[in-house]
């Protein structure tokens, strides 16, 4: 053991010092000589010989090769520029796309001992909640023996200093927030339990070091500064660091303490009421016990809470816990399908990079024919020049992934950085980040290097020198392997092409189609009246009173108020056993809905504004249809089998909330009137712009009560919002597909080049002998004909494929929408004529007397 | 005078180790003394030498240092090591084993 620890030392100190004790091998060997008076034969190999007992020698070979390739490498540095360049594109799209995926879903919540700290959400056999009203999240800290603390958030906006208009991001968080999510202050100090957790402690904010930078250019006064928020006054304590990944990855600008609420939103009873579900719970629990344990854990607490408010809880309701691992997008199938199709399209470009090179590559291998065979002559096995030739691949491999990785960073920063993404992450590239890039770069290397090493390196000497004669006629089983390279590019290529053609014709179908419902001039207002404390009684009566304020404005023609605003975040969704496989999106309204919204009735009645029942249901056609078959429902039973309300009208199909959405139906309930006290919404239809009373709109939420804020919007700004990410995702695989169209456009228009110039000759004689133009550019184009289609053939399988998975993303896309096809082709097709074309065209310049006397 | 007999495999290090008992020798040294010691039959190639007193180093047995020769040259002088001289004892034993083994059979089959 020992005697091997140190021949191992010694061996690595031979590697560090090999220069010189080679050095000191030749004066010995010179030594040896001249005693013995005559020469001692190759001292070279001699030398080499010795070294080898040190065991380095296959790093002398490494090197030698490096330095080979690097020196051949250096003579071409046209080659060498294209080739890193295509090979950064394939590798940089892959990269980006991974680093997205290992900052999203794999890298581990950057949070003090992640392991101990679990979600809590709201469960039932019906339904699931991440909001748990506040003083429930008290009542478990408080009464539970399987945790050792609780954290609370809620996230939220609020007005910087007193203007209502200068919204900044907020989160309210609880006093032991800081220090569970183990952070420490940029400046100043963050909470502090002991301090800030008492319930009489000074109201005291801490903001963002981006927000800091932004607003107060890093000035270190700001700590210790009175601050207005929602126009209250805060001391502001300190500064997070940033990027500061806390539970979630939201980034946010304010954080407050979430028991101060009612400081900052006067009248708020967020801490009091038990069915405000806006507090997102965390746990930390207690060392050794599991998930399921802490689950069981609580189940004795919320049955006792269902008791005392039967109204709140659902039958049957439990805490669900979840390890904050997997709290992340990464239980999504949806996510999971996106992901899928991203990674299945960026190595569908990489491998389109690769053909690209490879054909490339094969050229090259070929104008170097003769050295591999001269070199082969000498002595090198054909290992070696394979060996030899791999590691120029392997050179360029890992330049263009480093020129990659360099581009997938830019590439993903820029997606990031977006505004309507305020991500809070960390973006230096991880470990295995690295790790794939380098791995990415042996891959491309293989794929690029490998085919045209193996048949370059077969060649033999004596056909190497005839080369010259025999070029007319060059090898039928290197165009074959040429041939199907370009079918790849081309059905890469087309892949690409219909995937970016349906994202754009999906975008530009939901802007010109007519969504079945009205949005263009509505405007929204969101007076948040729960912040304000106003609820029950005075709730009502605010509604009642701004309803008839915005109803009174010349300008608006309609008013509405619903549960959930169209086109808005989130609604209830129902599965019905009598619908199977619809998912039913849950409305509550009132009389003037359809109204406000254009959304036509088809049979039976709307509501009225004093609906007698709160047992009635109006449902859409489509809803109708799969349930009942009919349109003649009204008075029936819904749901079919297990009545439990009455059908009184049904209306037109109107997707609010999954635009253009299959298998999606709407059921609309009345507003039930008691619940106007919370999230209730006001929709006004405007009689031309809805932006021309937006200002009233918010005027006349003042007006009822001096301290309402309302935010108001134009519905369209929704409706912009849903359509962005769409839009971008369009165009980032619109400048993909045009990478690939270059690509395989720039692979074929080399390849035609270069057959034209191997058929010099050919092209001479069929010249001289009276050829026509046409037939020539044909007799060339022929050959392509075949690998063009079947490229083509396979590419629009592939891409029907990509379509089909990318509506399991993006529920509006047609994958057998025609026009998609038929562009796709037509686009392709025109490229790759122009591409043959204008090499081909090079032919009719030949000079047939040149041609014939060029060896 | 006898036929020159190139080195039986594995016996160079033997010998490059007994030779080296004597005291530090330089390369050209050592191959003279085996030569002279087998009466002229045996021959060391320096492409064996060098390499072998290589692997020496790198086992430990042998170190080696610059020094003078007798004729004032530059020269690499090795010396046996303990562990040089621990394996020399292990190989001329097993040397003799075998040897006495092959005479057994050489007699007596």
């Amino acid at each position: 053991m020992w005697s091997f620890l140190a021949e191992t030392a010694r061996r690595i100190s031979y590697l560090l010092n090999r220069r010189k004790l080679d050095a000191q091998l030749a004066d010995e060997m010179a030594a040896h000589a001249e005693m013995r008076g005559s020469a001692i034969g190759n001292t070279l190999r001699l030398r080499e010989e010795s070294r080898d007992a040190w065991g380095w020698l296959w790093l002398d070979r490494v090197q030698q090769d490096a330095r080979y390739a690097f020196r051949t490498l250096r003579k071409s540095p046209g080659f060498v520029a294209t080739s890193v360049f295509i090979l950064a594109l394939g590798i940089g799209v892959n990269l980006a796309l991974f680093q997205l995926f290992d900052l999203v879903a794999l890298r581990p919540v950057r949070v003090r001992d992640a392991a101990t700290l679990v979600q809590f959400t709201r469960a039932s056999p019906v339904m699931s909640s991440d909001g748990i009203s506040y003083p429930a999240t008290q009542f478990y800290k408080t009464h539970n023996n399987v945790l050792t603390t609780v954290v609370t958030t809620m996230g939220g906006d609020a007005a910087w200093q007193d203007d209502a208009s200068d919204r900044v991001r907020v989160r309210y968080v609880s006093a032991n927030y800081f220090t569970e999510v183990g952070y420490h202050a940029l400046a100043g100090r963050l909470f502090v339990e002991s301090v800030d957790g008492r319930a009489d402690a000074a109201p005291v904010a801490i903001v963002s070091d981006k927000f800091w930078q932004k607003r107060f250019a890093n000035t270190p006064e700001l700590i210790g500064q009175t601050v207005r928020i929602n126009d209250r006054p805060a001391v502001v304590i300190g500064v997070t660091p940033e990027p500061f990944p806390g539970l979630k990855l939201d980034s946010f600008d304010v954080y407050l303490l979430i028991h101060q609420t009612p400081h900052f939103n006067v009248g708020s009873d967020l801490l009091t009421n038990w069915s405000t579900n806006s507090t997102t719970m965390y746990g930390r629990m207690r060392p050794g016990l599991s998930v399921q344990a802490v689950k069981d854990g609580f189940r004795p607490q919320v049955t006792e809470l269902a008791k005392i408010y039967p109204d709140v809880f659902h039958k049957d309701e439990y805490l669900n816990v979840s390890p904050l691992e997997s709290s992340n997008a990464q239980r999504d199938p949806e996510f999971q399908q996106a992901i899928l199709l991203g990674f299945a399209l960026t190595a569908l470009m990489l491998i389109a990079a690769c053909a690209n090179l490879s054909n490339l590559n094969l050229s090259r291998a070929q104008a170097r024919h003769r050295e591999l065979a001269i070199r082969a002559s000498l002595g090198a096995g054909r290992w070696r020049v394979v060996r030899q030739l791999m590691t120029e691949s392997l050179l360029i491999g890992l330049a263009g992934a480093a020129l990659g990785l360099v581009v997938g960073q830019a590439a993903m920063k820029a997606v990031l950085r977006n505004e309507n993404m305020p991500i809070n992450i960390d973006m230096a590239p991880s470990i295995a980040t690295i790790l794939v890039t380098v791995a990415l770069a042996i891959v491309a290397s293989v794929l690029v290097g490998l085919l045209p090493a193996m048949r370059a390196s077969r060649g033999d000497l004596a056909g190497a020198m005839k080369e010259a004669a025999t070029q007319a006629t060059s090898g039928a089983k290197a165009s074959r392997f040429r041939y199907a390279l370009i079918g790849t590019q081309i059905a890469a290529c087309t892949v690409f092409l219909i995937v970016a053609f349906s994202l754009t014709r999906n975008v530009q179908r939901l802007l010109t189609e007519h969504p079945g419902f009205d949005y263009g001039s509505v405007a929204v207002a969101e007076p948040s009246l729960q912040r304000y404390g106003l609820k029950g009684a005075a709730a009502r009566d605010y509604w009642n009173r701004f309803t008839a304020l915005v109803k009174a404005h010349p300008e608006v023609t309609a008013v509405s108020l619903v549960e959930n605003a169209p086109l808005g975040r989130r609604t209830g969704t129902s599965d019905y056993n009598d619908a199977p496989g619809l998912r039913v999106y849950h409305h509550s309204i009132d009389e003037s809905f359809f109204q406000v919204m254009r959304i036509p009735l088809i049979t039976g009645r709307t509501f009225t504004s004093n609906e007698p029942s709160k047992d009635v249901v109006i449902i859409s056609q489509a809803l109708a249809r799969r349930m009942y078959d009919s349109l003649d429902v009204v008075g029936r039973g819904f749901p079919k089998s297990k009545r439990d309300s009455t059908i009184v009208g049904v209306v037109a199909d109107a997707h609010t909330f999954r635009l253009h959405g299959t298998d999606v139906a709407e059921i609309y309930h009345t507003l039930d009137p008691e619940s106007k006290g919370e999230g209730v919404v006001l929709l006004a239809r405007s009689r031309a712009r809805p932006e021309n009373i937006l200002l009233a709109l918010r005027q006349a939420a003042r007006t009822v009560d001096s301290r309402v804020l309302a935010a108001v919007r134009p519905m369209r700004a929704d409706f912009e919002r849903r359509l962005d990410p769409l839009r971008m995702i369009a165009a980032v695989s619109a400048s993909l597909s045009g990478i690939a169209l270059l690509l395989a456009s720039a692979g074929l228009f080399g390849l035609i080049a270069y057959t034209v110039g191997q058929r010099t000759k050919e092209i001479g004689i069929r010249m001289a002998v009276g050829a026509e133009a046409r037939s020539i550019i044909a007799t060339l184009c022929n050959g392509f004909r075949w690998p063009i289609i079947s490229g083509l053939v396979i590419g629009l399988g592939l891409g029907w494929a990509a379509a089909t998975m990318l509506r399991g993303v993006i529920g509006s896309v047609r994958p057998a929408d025609p026009i998609v096809y038929l562009a796709a082709v037509g686009v392709l097709s025109t490229v790759a004529v122009v591409a043959a074309i204008l090499p081909a065209r090079k032919a009719l310049r030949i000079n047939p007397v040149v041609a014939l006397r060029n060896d | 005078m006898p036929k020159e007999q190139d080195m039986p495999q594995g016996a160079l290090a033997l010998l490059v180790l007994r030779v080296l008992q004597g005291g530090a020798l330089h390369g050209y040294a050592i191959a003279q003394r085996i030569h002279q010691l087998s009466s002229d039959v045996l021959q060391v190639e320096e492409g064996s030498l060098y390499p072998a007193l290589q692997k020496m180093l790198l086992k430990g047995w042998v170190s080696a240092e610059w020094g003078i020769s007798d004729t004032n040259r530059k020269v690499r002088l090795y010396s046996l090591t303990k562990l040089g001289k621990k394996q020399l004892a292990d190989e001329v034993r097993s040397y003799e084993a075998v040897t006495l083994a092959i005479q057994t059979i050489l007699r007596e089959a």
